[in-house]
């Protein structure tokens, strides 16, 4: 049985106890608080974001692409406000902020009023000189200088940064953003995201009313930032800058250059030309109106855009053909006589005036689109369009690009669907041989395939990072490994394409004569797509150069131009030419400059799966088929 | 007693103890929510709030559970429940802090340790009621031979804890035990010998232990509300969690600096939303703020202590004051680290702090209160 004198123990011993703790509290609180309630109004902790520096980018010879500007910066304390109409009169007649922008950046930050918020960026230094009289009534606003990125050319592969909008910081708010952090919007800059930006630091400082730091902390909260990854790109600067010359002004289209040992990119032009540092500044509704007209200055036409591909696809049609045994090297098919009649219709050749009965050599060599016609009768759609993803034509090629597009090639399947069962597919077929109809490609799926011609049939991912510098050096295969896979067709019909492609170029009435050169070998495919963007056929060219090696592959891709080898061939011819006269100084290998040298122990690997890239794919372009 | 069969429902169950733990719980969400929204992520504040969800039914579910009694043979099991976890957080739990506490278990993880405390309290009540008679034996042989399982369990256990550098779960464990023997009737000059055995393995843990347990005790020197010892020398960053909780809760003063107004979860006091989350609510809401929510622990304290008085099976009685001393106790220890009358250590305020094992094992102890406190009318 239980005695009550334990439980009376028991009740004393809690009730002094719970009276200590409750007279400690009030002690601590209410009469010694004075003392340390200005010990905490005196001392008042503040943590300040150090900003990593955004890792810069290079060409493959380490000279500047993309650099660090420093810029001058509006900040706003919201915790500091006093006069909020004041504030809004002066911030929306010099900064054009309204009084709605500025409610909503002051509410998100209620609860972080003593942190800075990035007002304007990239203010030209006559108004920071202009207005810094004016600061004296605006203690909540500060200038400080940060930085900003410059874009040393126009480009489409390096993308831009911008100010986080609230959707993406609410979906990587987790990954350390901040509302004032810049994150690449497009591009490489939205590619390698996590290796550009590295990490931002933090810098606690405990300081009095006066805001003078008390140096109590400085050593121990602080975390340094850790400055992003520099990237060396594939680009060529000197052969970046010949192909925009070679490329005709005022055409819209695009030019890659491929290296064909590695299917690095050693030139990537789209035009228009478009200017990333329009985005750097406030866009004028002008500039803007511009960017979206009708030319599309922004879109990518090198990997955002599909294109049929007229002729250049016709070395497929023929690898298929051989491969399936369906013809050889010396196979004559249906004679053309300016067009071949299948059922009711008639199917022009663009030869009005016929090729008469060709071999594949010379059908390519002529580009007789009667011989593909008819070889295209004796292969089942299904098979071709299997075919055509083999060799990596309309798929995405995986670049190291944000939102790449992929292509189309219809299936039996597909047209079932679209145009009803009873359709003949035998007619589309035949439009489908001579990269006509619903097939589109983008201009790198064409390169990256003639590369892979080039390349005895070894397809290799094209890409344009090469490795990181700065804080901390990474291969290409630490970053992500390059792809490679062959081709499905054999060394000997592989070499049977090829006499083709040299016949294109060099041999008497090949379409491609104008990209002929003098001390190498250029093998080459013209094309002249009909499209429903315009009355004017898209210029195509593709074509390599082999000298006692393959060198480099060309792609030339013009909207609306005329015929491929009238437009684009002599715009390949001018860049092969290039090459030939500058080789020595393109094919040197340069040491990595000292001030790129990292200075650190090898940092680990970053997860590349966690890169940010895939943002909404951009709306389909031509409007031709969509998948 | 076959009643458990029968149909029944509760007539009445005593509504204080329910008032003050959802009091709690509310308190403990609202200062939730007020650190989730300077973090920039109301993660932890969702997740508190699925805890706290399941935790209250599962206190619910227990009140509503039929008979207790049927529960004295799961006393052991539990205990042998815990000790396997014990043993398989050793093997592959997560070191969080310094110390292996936790079992992962996918997105949410789990500290034996709590449940361990909770077991012991079960497997005590129906020990001591088992041998009642044997307790008020003179004989210390006899004593000893009948209490000798129950002494290598609790030890080995306490063991495990200690291994896994949970001091702060022991000494509350401890006490609670060392009170549920007194509260059977075990005779005072035991209890003061246990109490005294243990005093000794605690300082010799802390002085032969590892060294971070001295170096609290250092800070606890210079900070204590008795008597500081100003020249005690350690690294300023060792002693930011205890001075930063003093200022904030002076700051507080006698009404508070108002709710959302508080710096010091602005100066990221580590573990400000579990450790120190007393001294959050202090700063906030004051002296007054601070008293109301301990009151409502005292009060929780002092109604479960009346109800298991007044039971009639021993069972229950002495589960419902272990129960009760093992919730209050804790609350105790984590308000004296956060005014610095007990040395810093790492433990939550039941109901209030974040952390999901806790308060589930925490709100079962509430749950089997209200049953206790429960009358029944059987049909």
């Amino acid at each position: 049985m239980i005695r009550s004198t334990p439980v009376l123990v028991y009740r004393i011993v809690l009730a002094i106890l719970f009276l200590a703790l409750i007279i400690a509290l009030f002690r601590l609180q209410v009469i010694k608080g004075e003392y340390y309630k200005q010990v905490a109004e005196l001392n008042f902790v503040r943590i300040r974001r150090v900003p990593a520096t955004r890792g810069e980018i290079y060409d493959s010879k380490y000279r500047p692409i993309v650099v660090n500007i420093p810029s001058h910066n509006l900040y706003l304390t919201s915790g500091k406000i006093h006069n909020l109409p004041s504030l809004v009169r002066f911030l929306s007649a010099y900064f054009g902020i309204t009084e709605q922008d500025l409610e909503q950046l002051v509410f998100q930050q209620r609860f972080k009023t003593y942190e800075e918020i990035l007002l304007a960026d990239n203010i030209p230094y006559e108004t920071v000189l202009s207005l810094s009289e004016m600061m004296n009534y605006y203690p909540e606003l500060s200038f400080r200088i940060g930085t900003t990125r410059s874009y040393l050319y126009p480009n489409h592969f390096t993308g831009y940064v911008g100010r986080i909008n609230e959707d993406e910081y609410s979906q990587y708010k987790q990954e350390d953003y901040s509302i004032n952090s810049y994150i690449g919007k497009t591009g490489l800059e939205s590619y390698y995201e996590v290796l550009l930006r590295g990490q931002d630091g933090k810098e606690i400082v405990q300081v009095d009313a006066q805001g003078r730091s008390l140096d109590l902390f400085r050593n121990e909260g602080s975390i340094e930032p850790l400055n992003g990854l520099s990237l060396v790109l594939t680009i060529d600067n000197d052969l970046q800058e010949a192909a925009n010359q070679a490329f005709p002004a005022g055409r819209k289209g695009a030019v890659v250059v491929l290296d064909a040992k590695t299917g690095g990119v050693l030139a990537y032009v789209s035009r228009p030309e478009f200017d990333p540092n329009v985005f750097m500044q406030r866009i004028s509704p002008e500039i803007w109106a511009e960017l979206n007209g009708k030319d599309r200055p922004m879109l990518d036409r090198v990997i955002h855009a599909a294109y049929p591909p007229g002729s250049v696809f016709k070395p497929l049609t023929a690898e298929i053909g051989l491969e399936l045994g369906l013809v050889y090297r010396n196979t004559r098919l249906a004679s053309c006589v300016g067009g071949m009649q299948y059922g009711n219709r008639f199917f022009r050749c663009w030869n009005h005036g016929g090729h008469g009965s060709t071999n594949v050599i010379d059908a390519l060599k002529v580009s007789c689109d009667v011989y593909f016609y008819d070889l295209s009768q004796r292969i089942r759609l299904d098979v071709f369009h299997d075919y055509a993803y083999k060799n990596y034509l309309c798929v995405k090629t995986g670049i190291d690009l944000p939102n790449e597009r992929n292509g189309f090639f219809p299936t039996t399947s597909w047209y079932h669907e679209k145009l009803g069962k009873a359709i003949n597919i035998q007619g589309h077929k035949i439009n489908l041989s001579i990269g006509q109809g619903e097939v589109l490609t983008t201009p790198m799926q064409i390169a990256a395939f003639y590369n892979a011609l080039a390349n005895n049939g070894l397809w290799i991912q094209p890409h344009i990072l090469q490795q990181t510098v700065g804080r901390g050096r990474l291969t290409r295969e630490e970053v992500q490994e390059v792809k490679t896979t062959r081709l499905p067709i054999s060394p000997a019909n592989l070499a049977i394409i090829r006499d083709g492609l040299w016949a294109v170029v060099n041999a008497p009435g090949g379409t491609g004569a104008n990209s002929k050169v003098s001390d190498g070998t250029v093998y080459g495919k013209t094309g002249s797509a009909e499209n429903s963007m315009g009355k004017v056929t898209h210029a195509w060219y593709a074509g390599y150069l082999v000298t006692d090696k393959p060198e480099i592959t060309v792609v030339v891709f013009a909207e609306n131009a005329g015929g491929g080898g009238a437009i684009a061939a002599p715009v390949a011819n001018r860049i092969f030419n290039y090459y030939l006269g500058n080789r020595e100084m393109i094919r040197q290998v340069v040491p990595i400059p000292a001030n790129l040298q990292s200075n650190e122990t090898p940092i680990e690997t970053p997860p590349v799966e966690s890169i940010p890239a895939e943002n909404p794919a951009p709306s389909p372009v031509t409007g031709e088929a969509e998948e | 007693m076959k009643k458990t069969r029968a149909q029944h429902y509760i007539v009445s169950f005593d509504r204080p103890v329910l008032l003050a733990y959802l009091g709690l719980a509310f308190a403990g969400l609202l200062t939730m929510l007020d650190i989730a929204s300077v973090q920039g992520t109301m993660a932890y504040f969702y997740k508190h709030l699925a805890f706290l969800g399941f935790s209250i039914l599962t206190a619910i579910f227990i009140l509503y559970f039929p008979n207790l009694e049927r529960l004295k043979r799961l006393g052991p099991v539990l205990v042998y429940l815990s000790i396997a976890l014990l043993v398989l957080v050793l093997l592959k739990g997560n070191t969080v802090k310094g110390g292996t506490r936790q079992i992962s278990l996918g997105f949410l993880s789990f500290q034996p340790s709590f449940l361990a405390r909770l077991a012991l309290v079960f497997f005590f009540a129906g020990y001591l009621e088992r041998k009642n008679e044997v307790l008020n034996s003179l004989e210390i042989k006899t004593l000893f031979n009948e209490f000798l399982p129950l002494g290598v369990i609790t030890i080995g256990i306490f063991v495990l804890i200690i291994v896994e550098k949970h001091l702060s779960t022991l000494i509350i464990g401890g006490s609670t035990l060392l009170g549920m023997l007194t509260y059977a009737g075990l005779r005072r000059r035991y209890v003061l010998l246990i109490a005294f055995l243990g005093l000794i393995v605690g300082i010799f843990i802390l002085t032969h232990g590892d060294e971070y347990r001295m170096r609290r005790i250092e800070i606890y020197k210079k900070y204590n509300l008795f008597i500081r010892s100003e020249n005690v020398q350690v690294s300023s960053g060792e002693e930011y969690q205890v001075r930063e909780s003093l200022t904030a809760l002076s700051s507080g003063s006698l009404f508070g600096t108002g709710i959302a107004r508080g710096r010091a979860k602005h100066y990221y006091l580590p573990e400000a939303r579990t450790d120190y989350i007393f001294t959050i609510i202090g700063e906030e809401f004051g002296f007054l703020g601070a008293i109301f929510v301990f009151g409502l622990h005292c009060l929780l304290f002092f109604r479960a202590f009346r109800i298991a008085n007044h039971q009639e099976s021993l069972y229950l009685r002495l589960l419902g004051a272990g129960v009760a001393m093992n919730i209050f106790f804790n609350a105790l220890v984590n308000v004296g680290v956060s005014i610095s009358i007990l040395p810093p250590t790492g433990n939550t305020l039941p109901f209030v702090s974040y952390g999901g094992s806790a308060l589930l094992v925490d709100s079962i102890g509430v749950g089997v209160i209200l049953n206790i406190s429960a009358s029944r009318r059987y049909v």
